[in-house]
């Protein structure tokens, strides 16, 4: 039910943190509106961040087009067949193919709607081309506001894997946001993100950036490529496969710096936010204490949690934990170094700003 | 008497040609690949107009350049280069400079189509030309995994370290059989020139550079604050040396070697005094911005940050382990006391040639997409 307006909330983590959970319970709750996965579409996995935050105001056609127009490296993955478990648009039924399927029906809308995901996105045509020319937060907001109305729900709830790299950005555009900050070991995320299919892709394009000195999604500029490792070059665009793909080899130890990067990054970040308007999760507080865990997302998200919603939520639960202590020593001991400098960042963080479980 | 050139557009032949012109009286045909909407003799011009100021040479120098110096179209991977009949009377001497200095496994046919083919015909193009002699520049370093005192002997494919050297084996092998009268010179790893530090090359000392400089680039994608703090290890004999050799002085030694009919063999255009590779990987990690690597004898205890740096300098592994003293008596014997002195390259000379190429690359750099 609409009620009085309620703040939205930003659910902003590292990605492979247990965040994809929360948006199932929100989505069972009454009141929200649980938006999932739009930020890491439209910037197409972390690589053109800047692209659905531009400055200045924009038409409603222009904010469509950064909702809808498929991006090129989501599409690349699709074409090969490799598809992250966040994508859950239904190609058997829908007209969309895996070439240029828009963001916004990768996850979001499947999510909302999961019979009618095409109606829906052509029912937003109609509504986000006719917004007038304003902020892209206005444009953000309008539309969830129109979502807010068609699914009558008090508040929007945004969860994107990954989202804490651009939790600068989304506080900016959403200063009236509640954050909830998940959080989980750094060793079993980054062991999970070396091996989930957006955060290598992400990975593999931000090294293809730094070796080439310019996007190759973007530019058909190679004067660079013989400082292409081998591997690199052959997931370039056009000799990009998924067997290359799955060879590459990206330790976790390397994902173990770039989660330690994020959380130090993005603890600077929050330390602006408010405490009031900030719930700190763990994810291994959810598995191990599942019921006050979901009451304490419950007592955030506000209003009246019903006692279903509670069990819903609960019942999601399973224990996803990871298996870094399965690693070989030697790996294990570097993927710990690795992830070092972000968990004391983050012990030192959960000393001040307790997380919602504590004792 | 008129030389031939390929790869006078390059990095050693353009320095070779302007040595040409200030020590000779003689006529410069380059073979040139048409390139970018520009005529064979546009983009010589192009390229050696320009390094006149760059290399501090006189002025006068361009008036000799639009005289004497002409360009002929021609690609390495066609017989005779693909070259019709020249209109030339007097002696001929060939310069084969052009060469791919690529090495990565994906460019295996790339290599063997320049280094290999294009040698042949290089060769044939000689031949047909009836040329007084055939001057390779090849590389010192087809001397391979070898250590210690390198003498000027044909290299072997067995000791070879990467495609490139292999490429260089077989192309000086080709040469040495090809009936004609050859001088195979072997430069070091040539660098900029040994005054002003301009340089035109992207390989060697600046492709390890390069290296570093966009491995701290994802170092910081990675984690901001990340190479500020992360003391990666490289394999190197710190103690060794490092032929570093300015590409004046290896144009110079080729120059004087011509101009005293050296006779046929294999000559080390290399630097008599050369750095140490600690002081090189000093200055090098410094200028692209990394802290002082570990350096180490083997790659036990790598971690993964390590081997993807290994990765990512691979190919420059071969300069900094097993070091090499290159045997320079058959140009001493030859040229005397007109060879090149050397260039004491001490790590603040050393820093001057890093920086000046790193401030370079970083004023040509496009702004990256933000990671954040």
């Amino acid at each position: 039910m609409i009620q009085n307006e309620r703040s939205p909330i930003l659910v902003l983590g590292t990605g492979r943190c247990g965040s994809t959970l929360i948006s199932e319970m929100v989505c069972d709750h009454p009141d929200a509106l649980s938006i999932s996965e739009l930020f890491s579409f439209v910037t197409d996995l972390g690589m053109e961040i800047e692209r659905p935050f531009p400055a200045g105001t924009l038409s409603g056609a222009q904010f469509w087009s950064i909702l809808a127009t498929a991006r090129p490296r989501q599409s690349m993955l699709l074409r090969h067949g490799l598809k992250m478990p966040e994508v859950i648009y239904p190609f058997e039924d829908g007209p969309a193919s895996a070439s240029d399927l828009p963001p916004i029906l990768q996850a979001m809308l499947p999510h909302l709607e999961p019979a009618e995901p095409d109606q829906l996105f052509r029912d937003l045509a109609d509504v986000v081309c006719a917004q007038p020319s304003q902020s892209i937060g206005d444009h953000y907001r309008d539309l969830f506001g129109y979502l807010q109305r068609r699914f009558r729900r008090a508040l929007w709830v945004e969860r994107s894997g990954g989202s804490l790299r651009i939790a600068k950005r989304l506080l900016a555009t959403f200063p009236e946001a509640k954050v909830l900050h998940i959080v989980r070991d750094g060793r079993d995320t980054a062991l999970s993100m070396s091996r989930h299919i957006g955060f290598r892709m992400a990975l593999l394009c931000g090294l293809q950036v730094e070796q080439l000195g310019l996007d190759p999604f973007g530019s058909d500029d190679r004067s660079e490529e013989e400082d292409l490792p081998d591997e690199l070059a052959a997931l370039l665009p056009e000799n990009f496969s998924a067997s290359a793909f799955h060879a590459l080899d990206l330790p976790a130890a390397l994902c173990g710096h770039y989660w330690s990067g994020e959380i130090i990054c993005g603890l600077e970040v929050l330390s602006g936010v408010p405490s009031d308007r900030l719930l700190t999760l763990r994810y291994e507080d959810i598995v191990t204490d599942t019921r006050r865990s979901v009451e304490c997302l419950g007592s955030f998200v506000g209003g009246d949690d019903s006692p279903d919603w509670v069990d819903r939520a609960v019942a999601r639960v399973e224990d996803r934990s990871g298996s870094w202590r399965s690693l070989s020593e030697e790996t294990a001991g570097q993927l710990a170094a690795a992830c070092e400098p972000g968990m004391r960042a983050l012990r030192e963080w959960l000393l001040v700003n307790e997380p919602a479980l504590v004792g | 008497m008129t030389h031939i050139l390929t790869g006078a557009t390059g990095f050693v032949g353009s320095a070779l040609t302007l040595e040409l012109l200030q020590n000779t009286d003689d006529l410069i045909i380059g073979v040139v690949r048409p390139k970018k909407g520009l005529t064979p003799i546009e983009r010589l011009r192009g390229v050696l107009l320009p390094l006149i100021e760059g290399y501090g040479l006189p002025a006068s120098l361009t008036e000799t350049v639009m005289e004497r110096v002409s360009a002929v179209p021609g690609d390495l991977a066609h017989e005779r280069l693909g070259v019709g009949k020249l209109p030339i009377t007097d002696d001929v001497h060939f310069w084969h400079c052009a060469a791919s200095l690529q090495y990565q496994d994906r460019h295996r046919a790339a290599i063997d189509r320049s280094n290999i083919t294009g040698t042949m015909n290089a060769l044939e193009l000689a031949r047909s030309l009836g040329a007084d002699h055939f001057n390779m520049v090849s590389t010192a370093y087809v001397a391979g995994s070898q250590s210690g005192r390198i003498e000027p002997v044909p290299g072997r494919l067995d000791l070879v370290n990467n495609l490139y050297e292999r490429s260089k084996v077989i192309a000086e092998d080709i040469v040495r059989s090809s009936g004609l009268r050859y001088r195979i010179m072997r430069p070091g790893v040539v660098i900029g020139h040994s005054q002003t530090r301009h340089t035109t090359s992207s390989d060697g000392l600046y492709g390890f550079l390069r290296g570093l400089r966009k491995f701290r680039g994802i170092l910081e994608r990675t984690q901001p604050g990340l190479a500020e703090r992360l003391v990666v290890r490289v394999r190197a004999d710190a103690e060794g040396t490092i032929d570093f050799v300015p590409v004046d002085h290896v144009a110079a030694d080729a120059v004087a070697l011509h101009r005293a009919n050296a006779p046929q063999g294999h000559y080390h255009l290399t630097n008599p005094t050369p750095p140490l590779i600690a002081d090189a990987l000093r200055s090098s990690f410094a200028v692209a911005g990394l802290q002082q690597p570990l350096v180490v004898e083997n790659r036990d205890g790598f971690t993964a940050t390590d081997i993807k740096l290994g990765d990512r300098i691979d190919f420059y592994s071969s300069y900094i382990v097993n070091p090499k003293h290159f045997d320079r008596s058959s140009v001493d014997r030859v040229i005397g006391a007109a060879a090149s002195p050397g260039l004491h390259i001490d790590p603040s000379v050393m820093t001057d040639f890093c920086r000046w190429y790193m401030d370079d690359f970083e004023l040509g750099r496009a702004r990256l997409p933000v990671a954040r």
